[in-house]
């Protein structure tokens, strides 16, 4: 299974220095009852405001492979950009991708499109992980 | 693979001329050297294409890679199974994998591509 299947985070791609673990979906990963850690103001005001820009799970319409910077479109604008993408073995060999996109264009079910090469591209936004080994 | 009767480009792609009528493909070097092929973006039929110019693209799990013409002329074909199994090209480069058909404008253009002898010695360097 790949690493983008099961929905984990490649630093530099859905976790960057311009993207916050809040905005990369791993709250889990924070322990915001510490008193004190370097960004923890930053990152409480992010998710009390909740108007971040976030990781999101794409399936896409058709096979072209959408790639690490290809544009998002919402309605007629520009939301956010992929950040990874590939083709899934383990779920059906659909085609795969994460985006961040602005916070109106990432719920589960919204009709997106990604740009490539100057043609959109259908996708829709799914839950992630991708895929989730049966218990 | 039967590759005896072909025409071969600097980019690594192939011809089968038959009189006006020419397919092209890529070779089973390039098929190689691109890795697993998920996605095929070709011309549309009736276009008019330029010997060398870029036509389409091929990509790999890896990479994108764009897709010339070995010579001019217009498509009258596109494979379209390549669309749900574009794996073909790797698995028959000379054959199910061919990328599409064209009737050739100018077949003096024959003479600037390699002959398989010629193609082999840049295809292993």
């Amino acid at each position: 299974m790949l690493r983008l299947e099961a929905g984990m985070p490649l630093y530099g791609h859905e976790l960057t220095e311009e993207i916050t673990p809040v905005q990369a979906g791993l709250q889990w990963a924070l322990k915001l009852e510490k008193p004190e850690f370097v960004g923890k103001e930053a990152l409480e005001e992010q998710l009390e405001q909740d108007r971040y820009s976030r990781i999101v799970g794409l399936v896409m319409e058709s096979r072209a492979p959408a790639r690490d910077g290809y544009p998002v479109w919402y309605e007629g604008g520009i939301v956010g950009s992929v950040r990874s993408g590939s083709i899934a073995p383990s779920v059906g060999n659909k085609n795969i991708a994460t985006a961040l996109v602005a916070r109106e264009a990432a719920a589960v079910g919204t009709r997106l499109e990604v740009e490539i090469r100057g043609k959109n591209h259908a996708a829709t936004v799914v839950g992630m992980p991708f895929y989730k080994r049966p218990k | 693979m039967a590759s005896q009767d072909l025409l071969f480009s600097k980019e690594h792609e192939w011809v089968r001329l038959d009189g006006d009528s020419a397919t092209i493909g890529i070779t089973d070097y390039a098929q190689n050297a691109l890795g697993d092929i998920v996605y095929v973006e070709l011309p549309k039929v009736g276009a008019t294409i330029e010997q060398f110019g870029n036509v389409g693209v091929i990509e790999s799990v890896k990479a994108v890679s764009d897709l010339f013409t070995p010579m001019s002329g217009e498509v009258v074909e596109v494979n379209e199974s390549l669309e749900s199994d574009p794996a073909a090209v790797n698995r028959e480069p000379y054959g199910a994998g061919w990328l599409l058909k064209i009737r050739v404008s100018n077949s003096d253009q024959a003479k600037s591509l390699l002959s398989r002898a010629e193609y082999e010695k840049i295809a292993t360097d």
